[in-house]
């Protein structure tokens, strides 16, 4: 497992474009779909982030986002921010399943040392960006708007498309900036 | 201060950064010029232990920039092109503030000398303004200040003026080569600059190939390209 | 880069972010408990209406409208299933109220604290994780560094779209996204060294 242990100031400066990256990915207005959890890029910012820099500072530079959203900057899709959607919202379970999403991406997709694999890319983006995201996100759904896991679940359902796109479009992002500039995969 | 390299070669990736320069060097403003790739910016970066030599040493004012980075980059402060990399805080003031964090001086101290160093650049106007809403040459201002509150005995800029317009241009290039008591290193790819300087150092292929008065350097260098 | 505070001069938010966010544990606490029925939710939204009103007594009401105006997808979607699925009206009312109230009080927290009252609560709060290795000061270098880049980032955005079009390319998210991380990495390493430079530790 490739997790490093210090982090240095370019892991520090990376981690922190990372998270201005994700919040400008939020940025072109949302789409309100059912369950209130809007459609947005910035999942495709938490793939990328773990596929690109590693579980650690994936998981690193999502925190720092949040974190950022959290303390209210209106950087979430919808420019919404502050604490409203990270406790008492409805997606709340699915913002914070970003975290641990995507350190599992990076686990699998940047695992092998340097040429990113086409194969674990999207592995790895299918277990880290929807997997672990739907698992934490439709359970909390469920219990914050107190329906059944299976409205919850049928909620949760048509953002599948959307996320099945952002796995094709994350292993194709991965793969050409690998090309225009491996030193991105460097550590 | 002393400059003082001897025999240094620098590589990269199996590249030749930097090879065999010596120089010993003491003038107040020492214009650095050379062709894209010559070697300049890694003179530079030797200064303050952003590049260490592969072989050779360097010393700056008796410190030894590859063994004590610390102390090298407290005498010496850095000027990028790019002046947005060199923000880090979000406002003005703040970003100035930012360089005395550990000076253990109070807050109010802090507050107090990166607001006059602002005024002696005359951006103190614009102390309370978000860093990245300022122009080009302001940004490069704001650089320069929160550089020079630190007191460094040596300001290096590696091509400072590049990414800025004529106007803006002339006032940095004032403020580094007119206004600034400490010694400064100067990298440009502008003659006119270099001509202030008080010795030049002419780079080509990685060799230091002359230094010395700058008129006829600058002669050589506009006939060879 | 905008903010959703609110300045103001109300006890709201001259109480401290920590106090504040413990009242706010526990009120939503309480009201997922008490608001059971659609007559306790009204009381409840129209308690938050008072401190709306106290912590902006201009434009109180306006605000509080705003939000809830904000909520409106998020209420359509949650009503009108469970009505679909034959739930009762009072039951179902509750249950949307129960939300509002609770994503009410949360904004109204948000919007009377100060970005640099809700950082310093985070080092404050990332204390204790000092022996795993957090320092609270590259906790909030980390947060400035963040705030700083995103007008960066967003202008490599900008221009990286610009670029496409001159070229006659219809910019879709694949073909933006690889420009805008090369430029935005390569940012992210002359920063770092900018960093190295200023004699930035952590």
């Amino acid at each position: 497992m490739a997790v490093s242990t210090k982090i240095t100031l370019r892991d520090l400066s990376r981690i922190a474009i990372f998270a201005a990256i994700i919040a400008v990915l939020g940025t072109p207005g949302a789409i309100p779909l059912p369950g209130g959890v809007p459609i947005t890029l910035q999942t495709l910012g938490v793939m990328l982030a773990g596929a690109i820099l590693g579980a650690t500072r994936g998981a690193l530079a999502v925190a720092l986002f949040e974190l950022l959203a959290l303390i209210g900057l209106p950087i979430l899709s919808g420019f919404n921010g502050g604490i409203a959607p990270f406790t008492t919202s409805p997606s709340a379970g699915y913002l914070i399943a970003w975290i641990p999403g995507a350190f599992v991406v990076g686990l699998i997709a940047n695992s092998a040392k340097g040429k990113p694999s086409v194969i674990r890319t999207i592995l790895g983006s299918v277990l880290g960006g929807i997997v672990v995201i739907y698992a934490i996100g439709i359970p909390v759904c469920a219990q914050i708007a107190g329906v059944s896991l299976e409205q919850s679940t049928a909620w949760a359902t048509p953002f599948l498309v959307g996320d099945s796109i952002k796995v094709a479009i994350t292993a194709i992002v991965v793969a050409a900036l690998y090309r225009a500039y491996p030193k991105a995969f460097k550590n | 201060m002393l400059i003082d390299l001897n025999a240094v070669s620098v590589a990269f990736d199996g590249k030749t950064a930097l090879d065999g320069v010596s120089v010993k060097l003491d003038q107040k403003r020492i214009g650095v010029i050379g062709l894209n790739g010559s070697g300049k910016s890694t003179f530079a970066r030797l200064l303050n232990g952003l590049v260490t030599p592969t072989s050779g040493l360097v010393t700056v004012g008796g410190i030894n920039p590859a063994k004590d980075a610390k102390a090298a980059r407290r005498q010496t402060g850095f000027i990028f092109s790019n002046p947005d990399v060199q923000i880090i805080m979000p406002t003005v003031l703040e970003d100035v503030a930012f360089s005395l964090r550990s000076s253990g001086l109070s807050t109010g101290d802090i507050q107090t000398r990166a607001l006059a160093v602002l005024q002696r650049f005359k951006i103190d106007h614009l102390a309370d303004q978000a860093a990245h809403s300022l122009s080009g040459g302001q940004k490069q201002l704001l650089a320069i200040s929160a550089i020079v509150v630190a007191e460094p005995k040596l300001i290096v800029a590696d091509e400072p003026t590049a990414m800025l317009d004529l106007t803006n241009s002339r006032r940095v290039a004032e403020v580094l080569l007119d206004e600034l008591e400490q010694q400064v290193v100067l990298v440009t790819h502008d003659l006119n600059l270099a001509a202030n300087c008080d010795i030049i150092l002419r780079f080509a292929g990685a060799k230091l190939v002359e230094f010395g008065e700058p008129a006829p350097i600058i002669s050589a260098y506009l006939a060879e390209n | 880069m905008g903010t959703l505070f609110r300045p103001g001069a109300s006890f709201l938010h001259r109480l401290p972010a920590g106090a504040k966010l413990l009242a706010l544990i526990i009120l939503v606490t309480l009201i997922s408990i008490i608001a059971t029925n659609p007559l306790t939710g009204i009381a409840v939204l129209i308690a938050i209406l008072g401190l709306f009103t106290i912590a902006f007594p201009a434009n109180g009401p306006a605000l509080l409208a705003k939000q809830l105006w904000s909520l409106k997808y998020l209420l359509a979607i949650i009503v009108i299933p469970q009505l679909l699925f034959g739930s009762s009206w009072p039951a179902v009312a509750a249950n949307a109220l129960r939300l509002t109230d609770a994503i009410l009080l949360a904004s109204l927290f948000t919007m009377t604290t100060k970005n640099s009252e809700m950082v310093a609560t985070i080092e404050r709060a990332s204390q204790p994780l000092k022996p795993l290795g957090v320092k609270p000061q590259t906790l909030s270098l980390a947060i400035s560094m963040a705030i700083n880049a995103i007008p960066m980032i967003a202008k490599f955005s900008a221009q990286t779209k610009e670029a496409q079009l001159a070229r006659g390319v219809k910019p879709t998210a694949a073909l933006m996204t690889v420009p805008l991380l090369v430029a935005s990495l390569k940012y992210a390493d002359d920063f770092a060294e900018a960093l190295t430079a200023r004699g930035v530790e952590i």
